[in-house]
């Protein structure tokens, strides 16, 4: 009675998690810059 | 009859007495004449990092104490690191020259339209080190325009990263040399030929400042963090609503110890406000302003 996931949405999933992964980095950058802490 | 004459004499004699004193004081006195105006230096200071804040008050005091200018002083409130209130922009209505050393502000429209209308006007301007990004505006914001402020009003590149502008590192400093080719500019008069700044080289090529622009200063790297190249640190230029530019890459406090950049700064005001440059140089200021970085 388990829960069978294909093989293709978990392949799926990993691009989506990319996803999620490459947009918190950007947006930490961007509260970096907005903060101002980068010496200029 | 010879009484008479007597009188007469006497009277002649009072009489001619009465009109030199008239006349000598028709020559000897001056109706008051108007006095033309002094010229309103306004600066408006707002930098996370150098102390622009502290700087600026002592160049304005020596303006108005030895160089017969009025001066108002802005500055960010409550503190340095504050980006969205600089009080009393409206100032800027009545000053002949407007100074600004600010670094990623990001100022309602209210306090922007000011600087707008001044720039508009075509009145000079001057600026320091990092107005070349004075604004920071996130993308897409009613004001991002304002990010390029520095292109606009002192032909800097257009924001910090923008047009491969960027530094040489914190632990690099920079040898400063007059231009040969604008030795004889007023602004330079009496400024040495090459000395130390401890601000890093800012970098500015190959784009900016534009190619109308009159180059003063050349600065080399010392103990650059990358392959460095030579960059203009001293500039002028007539920018597009046809006003008088003077601009410096430099600006960090250790910079306004140097006799040289005093003079600069100094002379820089006189020629912007189409005034001769001081030919008596009143003395170098006591700037003693320590580095503080940014301090949150």
């Amino acid at each position: 009675m388990g829960i069978t996931i294909p093989k293709e949405w978990l392949y799926n999933l990993e691009i989506l998690l990319l996803i999620a992964i490459a947009n918190h980095h950007f947006l930490l950058q961007k509260v970096t810059l907005k903060t101002s802490t980068i010496y200029t | 009859m010879n009484r008479i004459t007597k009188i007469q004499r006497r009277s002649l004699f009072g009489l001619l007495v009465l009109t030199g004193i008239g006349l000598l004081t028709a020559f000897t006195y001056q109706a008051p004449t108007l006095q033309p105006k002094k010229p309103l230096v306004v600066f408006v200071a707002g930098d996370h990092e150098y102390g622009g804040e502290q700087t600026l008050p002592l160049l304005a005091a020596e303006l108005e104490k030895n160089y017969g200018f009025r001066v108002i002083v802005l500055k960010s409130y409550p503190d340095q690191n504050a980006e969205k209130d600089i009080p009393g922009l409206e100032a800027l209505r009545d000053a002949d020259l407007a100074v600004f050393f600010l670094r990623w502000r990001q100022l309602p429209p209210d306090q922007l339209k000011y600087i707008d209308e001044y720039l508009k006007s075509g009145k000079p301007v001057m600026g320091f080190r990092t107005s070349s990004h004075a604004f920071n505006y996130p993308a897409g914001h009613e004001s991002e325009v304002w990010n390029a402020f520095g292109e606009r009003a002192f032909g800097t590149p257009p924001g910090w990263g923008k047009a491969g502008h960027t530094h040489y590192g914190h632990n690099s400093t920079t040898d400063v040399a007059v231009v040969e080719a604008a030795a004889k500019h007023p602004v330079l008069t009496g400024v040495n030929p090459k000395f130390h700044a401890a601000s890093w080289l800012y970098r500015v090529r190959p784009d900016y400042p534009p190619k109308d622009a009159t180059v003063l200063l050349m600065g080399t790297s010392v103990n650059p963090d990358k392959a460095a190249i030579e960059n203009p640190v001293a500039w002028t230029w007539k920018n597009k609503e046809g006003a008088k530019v003077f601009f410096t890459t430099l600006g960090h406090p250790e910079d306004f110890q140097q006799e040289g950049m005093q003079r600069m700064t100094i002379n820089a005001v006189h020629w912007l406000l189409d005034k001769p440059v001081p030919k008596k140089w009143k003395g170098k200021m006591d700037i003693n302003v320590p580095y503080r970085g940014i301090v949150k």
